[in-house]
């Protein structure tokens, strides 16, 4: 038989369980400003990417391109210890100084590899509404702005939602890397308690059900509202197929 | 912006390798490559088992593939570096212990893939087989996985490009990778950090996007013919007509 026997007590401990609680709320913060943030972006290069002008359509897919092909720990890597240096130098010590880069450095690397995937699903969306309505909407006169906030988003929202909910749920699976750059949340949490009091096993059983139930309730939630399922039993297309997360 | 100090290309490539274990973007398509082929052959059985008539092993395979579905690749290694010294009482090295739980965690992913690609083949192909008299395993091996695979082939290769990316997270486990590699190269010349990781950005690229062109080189070769080429036109949303000025209108009618 095996002979571990499981040790819940550090669970009852408030100084472990104050780590836990704190990285849960900081791994949901940090899902939340980063989703937002890569749905803004990833509308906007979306947008970029059918603008009919190839000047602004070519960097678009050039940079959609680039943020895809790299890993989305490069991106986090690269905006915590690259971009201060990029940036002139007295910008650069500030944000060396400032506390809260490290999250701040969490949000544009998660933001911008979900940004590029999300922009995917957007301009698919876009695209598959019916060309009599582009043609109807740009014979009434409107601009490219009026035709993808009043023709283009409202139709293809609906379709699109499924897609997005899987991404954003791929968002908040990804904010565990962030502990590469050592930002206080749900993983570093359950690596720092391991560090201290060495039950690694029960630690990560803790973290994997905090995960699962937040990952799932967005699935179950999500498929509530919009009545599709969104991670539970079927696999979601995102956009014509090529993107598969 | 000079790389000459950095980019010893070999670390990069293959680490350390005649002296220890390969390294670096090696490590990575190795790691890549076997979690792929192991979790492509576990995930037939998980999808078959999602599929079974036998209730609790159906349950037990939808527990399996949602519960690491719904949790960080980070997490699952986790489970197998503190779970397995328990088991085997022994610690293997962390390149064993990566390599399981990636092939555990890709074969939650892959066993989706199957079965869609399995759910995607008409019925009416299984009823013409069964009523041709085919056994059941030659249902499966020559009439429903073949046409499964090949529908499946472009997610195929893009889910590779993705395994690999999801490599890059090795190196927190202690595994010298390219991450790590490039990490330990911006540590020794830190005025050259910038290269550093430029060098194991565009080799991610390379090898990702290679992946990535196949795929669509794949889906576009399975599609039906009527689809466009890639190469066509791309689709873009066009301006409304620019009103005519009023002279030019006058003059018309003159």
């Amino acid at each position: 038989m095996l002979q571990y026997e499981f040790d819940w007590s550090f669970v009852t401990r408030p100084q472990f369980l104050g780590l836990i609680v704190d990285g849960t709320l900081r791994t949901i913060a940090l899902a939340l400003l980063s989703g937002a943030l890569s749905f803004m972006l990833g509308a906007l290069i979306a947008i970029a990417r059918l603008w009919p002008s190839a000047f602004i359509r070519m960097p678009a897919n050039v940079l959609v391109e680039v943020v895809r092909n790299v890993p989305a720990l490069f991106w986090i890597l690269f905006f915590y210890f690259v971009l201060p240096e990029l940036v002139p130098a007295a910008i650069g010590r500030a944000l060396h100084e400032w506390s809260g880069y490290a999250i701040a450095a969490g949000v544009m690397g998660l933001a911008v590899d979900n940004g590029a995937y999300l922009s995917d699903i957007l301009r698919n969306g876009m695209v598959k509404v019916s060309k009599g309505q582009r043609d109807a909407a740009s014979s009434c006169g409107m601009s490219i702005w009026q035709e993808c906030l009043h023709i283009l988003c409202p139709q293809s929202l609906r379709t699109m939602m499924p897609a997005v909910a899987n991404r954003m749920i791929h968002n908040f699976k990804n904010t565990s890397l962030c502990v590469a750059i050592t930002l206080p949340e749900l993983t570093w949490a359950t690596q720092q308690i391991e560090s201290i009091t060495f039950k690694g096993l029960e630690v990560t059983l803790t973290a994997t059900i905090i995960y699962a139930v937040v990952s799932l309730s967005i699935a179950c939630g999500l498929s509530c509202c919009f009545r599709t399922r969104a991670q539970i039993g079927t696999r979601v297309e995102e956009g014509q197929g090529d993107v598969v997360r | 912006m000079s790389f000459d100090n950095v980019i010893n290309l070999r670390l990069f490539l293959i680490g350390t390798f005649p002296e220890g274990f390969i390294g670096g973007l090696g490590l990575n398509v190795l790691v890549a490559l076997v979690a792929f082929f192991a979790s492509f052959l576990i995930g037939h059985l998980l999808a078959m088992g999602r599929m079974s008539r036998i209730v609790p092993l159906r349950w037990v395979c939808t527990a399996y593939i949602e519960l690491i579905r719904s949790v960080p690749l980070l997490i699952v290694l986790f489970w197998f570096f503190f779970s397995i010294p328990i088991l085997l009482r022994a610690t293997p090295s962390p390149i064993w212990t990566a390599l399981i739980a990636l092939s555990a965690y890709a074969s939650a992913y892959q066993a989706e893939y199957i079965r869609a690609g399995i759910r995607s083949v008409a019925t009416g192909e299984i009823e013409a087989a069964r009523s041709l008299g085919l056994s059941a395993s030659a249902v499966w091996l020559r009439v429903v996985l073949p046409q499964a695979h090949r529908r499946m082939l472009p997610t195929y290769a893009s889910y590779f490009t993705s395994l690999f990316k999801d490599s890059s997270v090795l190196y927190l486990l202690g595994l010298v990778d390219l991450m790590q590699t490039g990490l330990i190269a911006a540590e020794r010349h830190p005025g050259q950090m910038l290269q550093a990781y430029l060098t194991v950005g565009s080799l991610f690229f390379i090898v990702c996007w290679c992946g990535s062109r196949l795929g669509k080189y794949l889906e576009w070769k399975l599609a039906p013919r009527e689809r466009h080429h890639p190469t066509a036109r791309p689709v873009v949303l066009t301006p409304p007509p620019k009103p005519r000025p009023l002279e030019e209108e006058q003059h018309a009618h003159a």
